[in-house]
């Protein structure tokens, strides 16, 4: 990307003295800061799922990132601290540092632990409470030195086989040590059921439906956008308008379509084939396995997990707007060159518009990876389950188990992160041939 | 500069004409046939099956629906919950032209020789493609009234925490944060992006060489010439806005205090049709959803039209 | 890259033709049944379907089943069961969800004339009489009971033991339990609580055991606006906003009492028994369990509540499916669910209940008190809570606004309950009133409305169409 002549976005300036050059670098330098402070808030969210992901029991919803456990060495062995409450008398006294001089002067005082509360979970910053009765207030101040430590009731694991002990104990005796869980992926696996089959269904059915959703689409928005032929606009329209009719109410009659099509279809045919159940049997291998692989046609079937999701009025929509932005001196260049409605569409359309089929194959896969509703609503074995319909039934039995949840969530999470990362590569490259031309 | 196939060649007459413009017709149809079919039978004859259905009273577990003509949609528009939840609907939908100019910006920036954009683009997609279960996890975490993100952040400033799953209005307010924050790096700014690079770059050149301010060339170049963009994403945003809200709701305020507050039209026709066993009464709803949104598109489009560049 | 198109296609072909069979299906006949997933429920009717399997192929030899049990997510249970009624292929045995809907609109197969033909009625009678009453409509019975629960105080033993203090007793009022609870409550540096007294666990309960009553008995109308209905839920906010020994049910939304108690943050909670299968077998969690004690109005009254199975109109083969239905809620497959922590015994009697009251894994006569108060002569049952007459959800909807308004901490609760009687009578009167016809001026204005926006809108498309040209 050093060509000079590949000017791109509206801020560059290539041709340009050198105060523009500087006054450049002071606009990127300021693109720079923005963008990674809108970067650090998209992305610390999910740095906190995968941390939650490796958090013991009960600290998810707590204010600590780390997974953190508390240790105290007892008998020159490290036992687990389960809980660590205050106890009445049990303060110690802190030499904190004002944040403005006090009445007296004094720059550093030294109060009782009873009256701080600590900011965030943070060792060294404390809220002090001021005043009396109906003046308290609070003043955020900073750690010197624990003159005496605080005393802490402390119960902690016995041992293996042992009861949990408790004790009164120092502060200091406490250890927090960063500790992750990575045993919460394998509960979530082991808890949510076949999980590699429903892995491989989920994976081969969003796979079909991108490609041949985008396939569809883009053929349908060629037409739209390009070809002509009578009744083009309205039938648009009438592809618009299904968009805006809500899918909760469409889902039962779709569901009823899919369940007598096996009827229709072997009545159209005069036969009984098309409900017949299809197993795969690895006889190669011994002893032999045979996997049930759902009905052919109709009801927990891959079919009805697929095909309804080939068609989508949104793909076509957003195609035809972009093959509309492409310049038509390209289609008559080819068309003067001979090439028919198809060649037109596979050597000028395809190539230019690699972004925006980049962009719905990866929309497409997301969406069906996704889609929890209509799996389970057709699927009756759990052979056929996809992913989603097994994390929906992993979280009624986790509930607030959010480590487990996380952790489960993640597993799900991974071929969408791994589409997106090739899907992005598309973009690149059809962003920079796309600025070729011109 | 554009021209229209025929036009390009006029020595081409008569039969020839015409002979071409006939293939070209059944070209249309042959390209549209795969995706007609299917949404025939998949798209449209459900939509039908439910437009029927909305004139019905049907409560999914006998058969057949009882026909009770216009009721449901006279019941409709006395019904005080509906009328509430459109409102909710509504005022998530504030939050579109901020989400739209928020996604342009992105693309403007992004559409600089920076280094690392590929990375930031990573980052600012990272919102919509782990969307569903996860984020919303992830988001009620955040509003958690004790220990999420954005109260603690708001203690450290200074200001104190905010009820956000509790309170009506705190809630909606976090629903439009949440759908602004999800979708501002997502499509829509690849989309921007996507059209940004299909802009003659000449056009910029000629407009620095005559000396115009960036926010002329902004307002005279880039925003007519990503107008299709704009308008693909306003009507996807306003016909998604209206049909959207369900998993929120679903997994961030289901059986919470707030759920009333932030209820979308879409979580009622689901509650109605699987709750409240009033399959035709939903249908009826999701009808007169569309037909509201329909008119819209088509004014919308009416307008936006003579303002559409193409090139 | 036509050729690699071209192999890829034929090594599909040979692939699928080495590997793929087909079956007509037509084999043996197929018994289902469906329950809310769950990890005890997996293990437990995965285990009952294969034995029942067995049963009946070798008491049936000429006429061999498949039995299968499916277990569909607890979320979206009701929505996948309407949608396999619509299709026809529901399970012949499942779990209601919303029993009195499936009654009314004909889902169900009345069970009374096959109990009279497998002779089924001694097996039915050992059940508890409140139970099976709960499943009557109009004198005929559509389901069968296979669990019952009632509430219980569970408390860990160990942090009574740190405070010094006594155990609970039956004999303890709600004023007692509050001492307890303030004595057991500890918080941390930063105010949070770091173990709750007493959590409870769900609102309308309280209201219950306080001899409180929703509806009258005929169900015509709502009476919640009683001063014993006030009191329990004053009770109950203040524990949350007064006297702050449990987090306030917004926060136990994000963990809730079981994990909790597990972490030893909780010492005491009320819940039923079904609890007990988060933790029985954990070694590391003390646990004991007490009766729930006098309410201010005397003994609490207890609640009882539990699953059904019913059997689908729609079963090809009923008789078989009842036949399954009579072997899960057998005492011998109830037992197992009994063992597993989900449910005391559904039936009474003493040979029935001697292993559960005489458990050896638990203190002696602890599991007594379980059944304190079912002897009594009213209990309530879940349909106290929601009106046959109309549907679970809207019941729950009006009760989840009053909850909105009851968690805050300055809720004016006369004025809410009071708020919440007009409410559910209200909806009562809605449901019971005859339908309106839409007044035919309305609904022309409408349609009229209707075709000018749509055919103006056309017509608009059709002249800008017509000026691009």
């Amino acid at each position: 990307m050093t060509d000079p002549a590949k000017v791109l976005g509206p801020l560059e300036d290539t041709a340009a003295p050198p105060s523009a050059r500087r006054r450049r670098r002071f606009l990127a330098l300021c693109s720079h800061s923005f963008l990674i402070v809108v970067a650090v808030t998209m992305l610390a969210p999910f740095v906190w799922m995968v941390l939650t992901a490796l958090k013991p029991p009960g600290q998810a919803m707590q204010g600590n990132w780390l997974p953190t456990r508390d240790y105290v060495v007892v008998d020159g062995r490290e036992r687990v601290v389960t809980q660590r409450a205050r106890l009445k008398d049990g303060a110690g006294v802190y030499r904190v540092r004002l944040p403005a001089p006090a009445a007296d002067g004094a720059r550093e005082i030294e109060v009782s632990t009873d009256r701080l509360i600590p900011v965030g979970g943070s060792e060294t910053h404390f809220l002090l409470t001021t005043g009396e009765g109906s003046a308290t207030g609070t003043t955020s101040v900073k750690l010197i030195k624990k003159l005496v430590p605080e005393k802490f009731e402390v119960h902690y694991d016995g041992g293996a086989g042992q009861e949990p002990v408790t004790a009164t104990m120092d502060e200091t005796r406490i250890i927090t040590r960063i500790s992750p869980q990575w045993d919460n992926f394998r509960s979530a696996w082991t808890m949510s059921g076949v999980f590699g089959r429903a892995f491989i269904n989920s994976l081969s059915v969003c796979i079909l439906i991108t490609l041949g959703q985008v396939f569809t689409s883009s053929l349908a928005a060629y037409a739209f956008a390009r070809l002509e032929f009578p009744g083009r606009d309205k039938l648009f329209m009438a592809y618009l308008a299904t968009m805006m009719v809500p899918g909760a109410v469409t889902m039962i009659p779709l569901f009823v379509i899919l369940k007598s099509l096996p009827t229709v279809l072997n009545f159209l045919f005069h036969t009984d084939w098309f409900g017949v159940q299809l197993f795969v049997k690895f006889w190669l291998a011994s002893p032999v396995r045979t996997f049930y692989a759902g009905r052919l046609v109709g009801l927990d079937s891959y079919f009805a997990l697929i095909v309804p999701g080939l068609f989508s009025a949104y793909g076509t929509f957003m195609l035809r707007q972009f093959f509309l932005t492409i310049p038509k001196d390209l289609e008559d260049a080819a068309r003067i060159d001979g090439c028919g409605a198809w060649g037109v569409y596979w050597n000028v359309i395809v190539p230019l518009s690699k972004p925006a089929l980049a962009v719905l194959a990866i929309l497409t896969f997301m969406g069906a990876w996704s889609d929890f509703m209509w799996p389970m609503v057709t699927t009756s074995t759990p052979e056929m389950q996809t992913l989603p319909v097994m994390l929906q039934a992993f979280m009624g039995i986790t509930e607030t188990q959010w480590e487990l949840l996380m952790a489960g969530t993640l597993m799900v999470l991974g071929p969408v992160i791994v589409v997106f990362l090739i899907g992005q590569r598309y973009i690149i490259e059809g962003i920079r041939l796309g600025s070729v031309k011109g | 500069m554009p021209g229209n196939p025929i036009g390009v060649q006029p020595q081409l007459a008569g039969s020839l004409e015409r002979g071409a413009a006939g293939r070209r017709t059944l070209a249309g149809y042959l390209f549209l046939l795969p995706n007609f079919s299917g949404f025939l039978l998949f798209l449209l004859l459900p939509i039908l099956f439910s437009l029927v259905l909305s004139f019905c009273e049907w409560n999914l577990l006998t058969w057949p629906p009882r026909f009770i003509g216009l009721q449901n949609y006279g019941n409709l528009i006395a019904d005080k919950a509906f009328w509430h939840y459109v409102f909710n609907t509504t005022f998530f939908m504030l939050g579109i032209p901020f989400g739209i100019f928020g996604s342009l910006m992105l693309a403007i920036l992004l559409n600089q020789k920076l280094r690392l954009r590929n990375l930031y683009r990573t980052v600012f997609f990272m919102p919509t493609f782990t969307a569903g279960v996860a984020l919303l996890m992830v988001w009620r975490w955040l509003l958690n009234t004790d220990y999420g993100l954005i109260n603690k952040c708001l203690t450290t400033v200074g200001f104190s925490g905010v009820d956000w799953l509790n309170r009506p209005w705190a809630a909606r307010f976090a629903f439009v944060l949440m759908g602004f924050w999800t979708g501002v790096g997502g499509y829509n700014m690849i989309l921007y992006l996507a059209a940004l690079q299909n802009i003659n770059p000449e056009l910029y050149e000629a407009a620095a060489v005559d000396g115009t301010s960036w926010w002329d060339r902004f307002r005279h170049i880039t925003w007519p010439l990503v107008s299709p963009t704009t308008f693909f994403i306003i009507i996807i945003s306003i016909i998604g806005g209206f049909q959207s809200g369900f998993s929120a709701v679903y997994l961030l305020a289901r059986d919470t205090n707030s759920q009333e507050a932030v209820t979308t039209i879409d979580y009622y026709i689901y509650e109605n049709a699987y709750h409240f066993y009033q399959m035709g009464y939903a249908s009826a709803i999701s009808w007169f959803l569309f037909l509201f949104v329909f008119v819209f598109t088509l004014i919308n489009w009416r307008y936006a039209g003579s303002r559409i560049h193409y090139d | 890259m036509k050729y690699a198109a071209l192999a890829v296609l034929l090594a599909l072909v040979v692939t699928a033709a080495l590997f793929l069979r087909t079956d007509r299906g037509l084999g043996a006949k197929r018994i289902t049944f469906a329950m809310y997933k769950w990890i005890i429920y997996d293990g437990l009717y995965t285990q009952a379907a294969a034995d029942f399997q067995a049963k009946w192929n070798r008491e049936h030899p000429n006429d061999p089943i498949e039995v299968r049990y499916d277990a569909i997510g607890e979320d979206a249970y009701s929505q996948k069961i309407s949608a396999e009624i619509v299709a026809g292929t529901v399970q012949d045995v499942f779990f209601p969800g919303d029993y009195h809907e499936l009654v009314r609109f004909g889902a169900l197969l009345d069970l009374t004339p096959y109990i009279e033909k497998y002779h089924a009625q001694a097996q039915i009678d050992k059940l508890y009489p409140q139970l099976v009453k709960a499943h009557r409509v109009n004198g005929r019975l559509y389901g069968l009971p296979i669990s019952l629960n009632t509430d219980v105080l569970y408390y860990n033993p160990t942090l009574f033991d740190r405070e010094k203090m006594p155990y609970p007793t039956a004999d303890w009022t709600w004023n007692d339990m509050l001492a307890a609870a303030q004595r057991l409550t500890k918080r941390d540096a930063a105010g949070n609580l770091v173990q709750s007294g007493l959590m409870p666990c769900d609102y309308w309960e309280w209201v219950l055991w306080n001899h409180g009553r929703f509806w009258t008995p005929d169900g015509t109308r709502c009476i919640v606006n009683s001063p014993e209905a006030l009191q329990a839920l004053q009770f109950l906010h203040d524990l949350q906003f007064k006297y702050r020994v449990c987090p306030t049910f917004a926060q136990q939304r994000d963990s809730n009492a079981e994990v909790t108690f597990i972490n030893n943050a909780t010492a005491m909670y009320i819940s039923g028994r079904w609890s007990t299968s988060h933790f029985q077998n954990l070694s590391n969690v003390p646990w004991r369990v007490a009766p729930l004690g006098r309410s201010f109005q005397g003994r609490h009254l207890c609640m009882m509540e539990g699953n059904t199975f019913v059997i689908s109109a729609q079963s090809k083969y009923p008789d078989i499916a009842f036949q399954l239905l009579l072997f899960l809620t057998s005492p011998e497959q109830i037992r197992h669910l009994v063992e597993a922590g989900e449910s005391i015994p559904i039936h009474y009697g003493p040979e029935e209940n001697a292993y559960f009251l005489n458990d050896p894994k638990r203190p002696k006569g602890e599991n007594a008190a379980y059944f304190s108060g079912m002897d009594d002569a009213t209990v309530a049952m879940d349909a106290d809570l929601h009106n046959p007459r109309f549907t679970a959800a809207e019941v729950d909807l009006a009760l989840l606004r009053f909850q909105a308004d009851f968690d805050q901490p300055d809720a004016d609760l006369p004025k809410l309950l009071k708020g919440l009687e007009d409410n559910l009578n209200a909806i009562y009167a809605e449901r019971t009133a005859p339908p309106v016809k839409p007044s035919i001026p309305a609904f022309a204005l409408a349609l009229g409305l209707a075709a000018c926006a749509a055919g103006g809108a056309v017509a608009w498309q059709a002249r800008s169409a017509q000026r691009a040209r």
